[in-house]
């Protein structure tokens, strides 16, 4: 889930923040709008997101924050990484 | 590539305050400042973070995140936020103390190098803007209190009321202050929402 380079950032901008909006995400990720909303929809379905959709001022708001489960993955997928690079030849 | 986690949440704070809102803010305060001590009444700046302190949430709501989108950054950037802002906020009642005792002082000051002592509420709210740069993380603000410095000096030297220092400093930030908002408006058009 979180190999794909575009969830990968979209998990260490959500990992150094408290809660965010698609429209931050959208202007700090660089990712189209569909691109974005598809990626989020799926690191919402595993669990790894919260997504809260609400109405501010009539217009639709849609607010992400890392769960405990996608704090524990992000640090398991860097620990992953970190022995599998370890072990390649210098 | 990834970059550093403590940098990206560096540049996620930094991009928070890139849209110019608060520079015209602190401009438009510079400028009420200069204003009110042209017409001999440094006292009332009193009233300028009275204005601005209420206007600066509606505002941002109304302009900044529909275009910007929402972010709430973690408890250490938080505290730390609180922590440096009541520096600079001791740096800015110390301002307005200093302000008010030139003005009080202002007819019985005989101390050698009183040329520069017109440039001092410059030099002071210069002092205020490396204090905001270093809080948000904006170049921009030293740039700002440059702009103070160098027309504090060089308004001391040609003879300057503080008065005018102050607005033709409050001018000059307004000028690039509104440039950096219009700019930001123009490139980033109001988000229609989410898709679902």
């Amino acid at each position: 889930m979180l190999h794909e380079p575009a969830r990968l950032r979209l998990m260490a901008f959500l990992s150094v923040v408290k809660k965010t909006d698609f429209t931050y995400l959208l202007n700090l990720s660089g990712l189209s709008r569909g691109n974005l909303s598809v990626q989020m929809s799926r690191l919402g379905d595993a669990g790894l997101v919260k997504i809260e959709k609400s109405f501010q001022a009539n217009r639709p708001r849609t607010v992400y924050q890392l769960t405990a489960r996608g704090v524990k993955a992000l640090r398991a997928y860097k620990r992953n990484m970190q022995t599998i690079l370890a072990a390649l030849p210098d | 590539m990834l970059e550093n986690l403590n940098n990206l949440e560096r540049r996620v704070f930094r991009t928070y305050w890139e849209d110019g809102l608060l520079d015209v803010m602190a401009a438009v305060g510079v400028l009420i400042i200069g204003l009110f001590w042209l017409r001999d009444l440094p006292v009332a700046a009193a009233i300028v973070p009275a204005l601005m302190v209420p206007i600066w949430s509606p505002l941002r709501q109304k302009l900044i995140e529909p275009r910007l989108g929402l972010v709430e950054f973690g408890d250490q950037r938080t505290s730390r936020n609180a922590r440096n802002l009541r520096w600079v906020m001791y740096g800015g009642i110390a301002t307005l103390v200093l302000f008010l005792e030139l003005y009080f002082l202002r007819d019985s000051l005989t101390l050698p190098g009183t040329t520069f002592i017109a440039g001092l509420p410059a030099m002071l709210l210069g002092v205020l803007a490396v204090l905001t740069a270093a809080l948000i993380g904006s170049p921009r603000f030293l740039g700002y209190a440059a702009i103070l410095v160098v027309a504090a000096l060089a308004g001391a030297v040609r003879g300057w009321t503080p008065g005018l220092i102050l607005t033709v400093s409050g001018g000059a930030m307004l000028v690039i202050a509104s440039t950096t908002l219009v700019r930001f408006l123009l490139r980033n058009p109001a988000d229609p929402g989410p898709l679902d």
